[in-house]
């Protein structure tokens, strides 16, 4: 990032290749649905060609483009109204792979009911936490808040989601 | 008194941080087991979760956007002002010399000179400079008034084929789109089709020859599907092509 950051472009091409299925499936777990991860995925790279003047050297690269990845999920949650009744898993969900087995992607689909269900802000903290692997040090410097708040939210919302899960099984099909 | 144990004591020991204790409980408490396996297999269907593979076409829209910076970049850029000062010196030599005598013929000739050193600059251009400025030339030959000429095109299909960057060879594959009607261009972009590797000019190779209607690339494309080196998203692309040029 520094390399770009002293004008040399062709690096962001490296960079899109490190990023870029991390960012497109964090927004798209987090927003579920693929149009507008498509386009914030697409905005997230300009933004960080546009802003790479702003990357402080010395600074982790994962944690400035998540940095950025999280404030326009923010914004989109503001903006966007959510059509929560239409959502389908599957739109979110990867092409049918013959080896994978029904029940497990049956699973899946099970999964992203529940997730559509909780409120947004805490879908994107467990999308960083659990889908993403990020630390729950990396997740509160981000969020700007202690390490135990973010330990303790995420405990949360895992059982949160658990009720939701098991209280939607038997009914994605 | 019997000991509460919370979710967030299970999700922990799922999550590797032994306890015995509540170990201990989980063998001995049914209802504490189901609560456990429940979070167990929850947290295991998240962890079994596939990730969805990045749409071609939000590289290939970034790509574009990077030329179009690495241009804005290159404008202002040292062998642009060297072309510049030289048209602007044969221009005023030019002007001087015919402003008393007008002769046409030596004005053509004057002009054609100036022609081809503005194509001298910008073929050295793309041999010698750094990427903003090779896709700066190439961008310039693209939008330039110079006659379409075999020296021309052969240096836009040697970047095609040979440039490092990929963003280079991506802007000379767009500079070549207008040289379509050239049975010599399609032949070449065929051709290059089985030596480039990287994916998107792959696919926008394939797109611009179905475009062209260009029959020839049935073959290539046929050894694309067979490759097993390049990614499957080239080779449904193929595969559609095929589709439509038989």
């Amino acid at each position: 990032m520094a390399q770009v950051k002293n004008g040399q472009l062709e690096q962001l091409n490296e960079l899109f290749s490190r990023y870029s299925r991390r960012i497109y499936n964090y927004f798209l777990k987090s927003t579920l649905d693929r149009d507008d991860s498509d386009d914030l995925t697409q905005e997230l790279f300009i933004r960080v060609m546009k802003y790479r003047k702003s990357y402080k050297e010395g600074q982790t690269v994962q944690f400035w483009v998540f940095q950025i990845a999280r404030n326009m999920v923010k914004d989109h949650f503001r903006k966007m109204k959510v059509h929560k009744d239409q959502f389908n898993p599957v739109d979110v969900m990867p092409e049918v792979i013959e080896e994978k087995m029904d029940d497990s992607r049956e699973r899946e689909k099970q999964l992203y009911l529940a997730m559509n269900a909780l409120p947004d802000d805490k879908r994107e903290l467990l999308v960083l936490s659990k889908f993403e692997g990020m630390k729950y040090e990396q997740i509160a410097a981000m969020r700007k808040t202690s390490v135990s708040n973010i330990k303790v939210q995420v405990h949360r919302t895992i059982k949160e989601l658990k009720e939701l899960y098991f209280a939607g099984e038997g009914q994605s099909s | 008194m019997k000991k509460e144990i919370t979710d967030a004591e299970l999700i922990e020991l799922i999550e590797g941080v032994r306890n015995e204790e509540v170990e201990k409980l989980i063998t001995e408490d049914s209802d504490l087991k189901k609560r456990y396996d429940q979070l167990k297999e929850l947290l295991n269907v998240i962890d079994d979760s596939e990730n969805v593979e990045v749409p071609a076409h939000i590289e290939m829209n970034f790509r574009e956007a990077i030329l179009a910076e690495q241009s804005k970049q290159a404008s202002g850029i040292s062998w642009m002002h060297v072309a510049a000062a030289i048209t602007i010196l044969i221009l005023g030599f030019g002007l001087g010399r015919f402003s008393d005598n007008s002769n046409a013929t030596e004005l053509a000739s004057l002009k054609s000179e100036i022609e081809s050193l503005k194509e001298v600059t910008l073929t050295s251009a793309l041999q010698q400079y750094s990427a903003s400025e090779r896709i700066m030339a190439v961008n310039q030959i693209e939008a330039s008034t110079l006659k379409v000429n075999p020296e021309l095109i052969s240096t836009l299909i040697n970047t095609l084929n040979s440039d490092e960057s990929p963003n280079v060879r991506y802007a000379a594959l767009q500079a070549l789109t207008n040289y379509m009607d050239n049975i010599e261009v399609r032949a070449e972009l065929v051709k290059s089709l089985e030596s480039q590797s990287d994916a998107l000019i792959q696919i926008s190779l394939i797109s611009i020859l179905v475009e062209a209607e260009e029959r020839s690339a049935i073959a290539p494309l046929k050894d694309i599907i067979d490759n097993e080196e390049i990614s499957p998203e080239v080779k449904q692309q193929a595969e559609i092509a095929i589709q439509v040029l038989t």
